[in-house]
C-alpha cells in the first residue's frame, strides 16, 4: 500500500525542488527532495529489486536537472542497489542503522551527479567548493530523511506484528 | 535474475521469511552470491549511459515533456504559496488593526477624561455666570478642584513612602503611632491625589462633570478617600426630578443610600409622590451654592411593598462602575466680597 505513495511523492518532490528555489537553503546546504524520497523508499519499503524504482526516480531527477541525462539515474540506481545489499547483508531496518546509512547514501546521491557533470565540463565549480557544498547538502538531505524513516519503520513494525498475531 | 535468489522454500515461516520483507535473508542458509552485479542494475546503468549520450534535441524534448507534466503542480504550489502569504499578510494586518484599536481605546479614554474636565470647567463657568442672588453678591462660592483617581500601584507607592491619608480631620496629632493593618475598607475605597493641601474637606462631593461620583470620606495631607454613592455607608439627601420641556421639575426628596451593590437605594419617598423609572436623582447638599443640578443617577426600578407607605427605589449611578480618570472636587468657600462687606459694616 505504501508503495502507491511513491508516484505522488516523487511528483510533489519535483514540484518542491523546482518551485521553492532557495527558500529551504541553510547556508551552502540545499536539500534535494527527490533524494529524500529515494532514500526513504530505499531505507524503508523498497523490495529486493527496489533499486530499479530508485533508478527511475533518478531519471526523473535527470529530467528536471540541467545538463545531460543519465548521471542521476546511474547514481540513484547504484545507491538503491547498495542499500538493498546492505539490508540483505545485515538484515535490519532499524532506525539507527538506517540513519547511519542515510548520510553516505545521500552524499552519493547529491555529489555523484554533480561530480559527473563537473567531469563532463557542464558545470564550472571548484572541486573543493563542490565537495563542501555536496557534503553539507547531503547532511541536510539525510537529516530530512530521518523523521520519515523512523515513522515508516515504526509503521512496518506495527503491520508485521499485527500480521503475525 | 538478482544475485539474491530466494527459493520457494525460503518463503516459509520456518525458514525466516517475513511478510512484506521478502529481502530478509535466511540466516541458516545465506543466498548464493555472485560477483556479477544483478541484471537489473546492469540494465539500469546501461540505460543511464545511453541517456547520457542522447542527442541534445532528444534530451531537450524529454525534458520539455517532463516540464509540461510538472507544470500544473508547480502552478498549484505557486497558488498555495500566494494564498499562504496572503493569509500571513492578513494575519499581520489583523494584528496591526488590533494594535490600532488599543491605541484608539487609549485615545478614547483620554478624550473621555478630557471631556470630564471640560464638563467640569463648563459647569464651573455656568456657576460663575449664574444669575446672582437678590442682593447681587452670593455668600458661598463653589470651586472645582481637579484631582486624579489613584490606581492600585499608585496607592502602593504612596504607602511605601509612608504617606497616610489621615490628618487633623481624623483627630491625628504629631507623634501619634501609625499601626499597620486594618486598612481593608480604605483599600476598597478609591483615592484621589488631592487632600488637605488642596483645601479639600470631608463630605466634599467628587464629580465627574455634573455627575456625582461620591463624597470624600477621609482627607489626608495629600490624598483623600472617596466613598462612592454605591458604597456601604453612603447616605445623603437627594431629590427626584424629571426633565420636562427643557426644565427640571423636582418631585420628591428622600434618602439615598449605598448598598454595596451596583444600584444604590433611595428611601423615605412617600408613595404619594410621583416617581417613575427614568427620573433623575439630584444632589441637594450644595443647594444655595450651586445652581446647576448635580446628578446622582437615574431611577432604575421602583417598587412598593404590600402595606408600605414608602417607595423602594433603586438608582443606577450616573458614573459607571469604572473609575473615572480625573474627577473634580466641589469645594465651597465664603465669598470674600461678602466677607469684606460684612467687615466694612462692622467697621462702620
Amino acid at each position: 500500500m505504501m508503495k502507491l505513495f511513491l508516484v505522488p511523492a516523487v511528483y510533489v518532490a519535483v514540484v518542491l525542488d523546482t518551485s521553492l528555489g532557495s527558500a529551504l537553503d541553510v547556508g551552502l546546504a540545499a536539500p534535494d527532495m527527490l533524494a529524500v524520497v529515494a532514500l526513504i523508499w530505499s531505507l524503508t519499503i523498497a523490495p529486493v529489486r527496489g533499486y530499479l524504482v530508485t533508478g527511475v526516480v533518478g531519471f526523473v531527477s535527470d529530467l528536471v536537472s540541467p545538463g545531460r541525462l543519465g548521471a542521476d539515474m546511474a547514481c540513484y540506481a547504484m545507491v538503491g542497489y547498495l542499500l538493498s545489499l546492505l539490508h540483505t547483508r545485515f538484515g535490519s531496518r532499524r532506525p539507527l542503522v538506517s540513519a547511519l546509512w542515510a548520510w553516505p547514501a545521500a552524499a552519493i546521491l547529491v555529489m555523484g551527479p554533480a561530480m559527473v557533470r563537473r567531469v563532463m565540463g557542464e558545470v564550472d565549480i571548484h572541486w573543493v567548493a563542490l565537495t563542501v557544498r555536496g557534503l553539507s547538502s547531503a547532511t541536510y538531505t539525510a537529516a530530512m530523511t530521518l523523521p520519515a524513516v523512523c515513522v515508516a519503520v515504526w509503521i512496518n513494525r506495527m503491520r508485521r506484528r499485527r500480521q503475525w498475531v | 535474475m538478482t544475485m539474491f535468489d530466494y527459493g520457494p522454500s525460503s518463503k516459509s515461516r520456518d525458514s525466516g521469511y517475513m511478510p512484506n520483507r521478502g529481502y530478509t535473508p535466511n540466516r541458516g542458509s545465506m543466498p548464493v552470491r555472485s560477483s556479477i552485479p544483478p541484471l537489473g542494475l546492469m540494465a539500469m546503468l546501461l540505460a543511464a549511459t545511453i541517456a547520457m549520450f542522447l542527442p541534445v534535441s532528444q534530451a531537450a524534448a524529454l525534458k520539455g515533456t517532463a516540464a509540461r507534466l510538472f507544470l500544473p503542480g508547480q502552478r498549484q504550489f505557486a497558488r498555495a504559496r500566494d494564498w499562504t502569504l496572503h493569509q500571513v499578510e492578513l494575519l499581520s494586518s489583523a494584528r496591526g488593526i488590533s494594535e490600532r484599536q488599543s491605541l484608539l481605546a487609549e485615545e478614547l479614554r483620554r478624550l473621555k477624561s478630557r471631556n470630564c474636565e471640560l464638563e467640569a470647567a463648563f459647569a464651573l463657568s455656568r456657576l460663575e455666570h449664574d444669575a446672582p442672588p437678590p442682593d447681587g453678591i452670593p455668600l458661598l462660592l463653589a470651586e472645582l478642584v481637579p484631582a486624579r483617581v489613584l490606581g492600585r500601584q499608585a496607592r502602593v507607592f504612596l504607602q511605601r513612602t509612608d504617606l497616610i491619608d489621615r490628618g487633623g480631620n481624623s483627630g491625628l496629632f504629631t507623634g501619634d503611632l501609625a499601626i499597620a493593618g486594618g486598612g481593608a475598607l480604605k483599600d476598597e475605597m478609591p483615592q484621589i491625589d488631592q487632600g488637605a493641601d488642596g483645601a479639600l474637606a470631608v463630605d466634599d462631593l467628587a464629580l465627574a462633570g455634573r455627575r456625582v461620583w461620591g463624597r470624600l470620606s477621609e482627607v489626608g495631607p495629600r490624598t483623600a478617600s472617596v466613598r462612592r454613592m454605591t458604597d456601604v455607608g453612603f447616605r445623603e439627601v437627594a431629590q427626584v426630578a424629571h426633565w420636562d420641556n427643557a426644565r427640571w421639575r423636582a418631585t420628591a426628596r428622600g434618602v439615598l443610600e449605598g448598598t454595596g451593590e451596583p444600584l444604590a437605594r433611595m428611601r423615605m419617598v412617600a408613595t404619594t409622590e410621583p416617581v417613575s423609572v427614568g427620573d433623575y436623582v439630584l444632589a441637594t447638599s450644595v443647594d444655595g451654592a450651586v445652581s446647576a443640578p448635580l446628578i446622582y443617577g437615574c431611577v432604575a426600578r421602583v417598587e412598593r411593598g404590600a402595606g408600605k407607605t414608602h417607595w423602594d427605589i433603586w438608582i443606577e449611578p450616573a458614573v459607571g462602575p469604572d473609575e473615572p480618570g480625573i474627577v473634580s472636587v466641589l469645594r465651597l468657600s465664603l465669598n470674600p466680597k461678602r466677607a469684606g462687606a460684612l467687615d466694612a459694616k462692622e467697621m462702620r
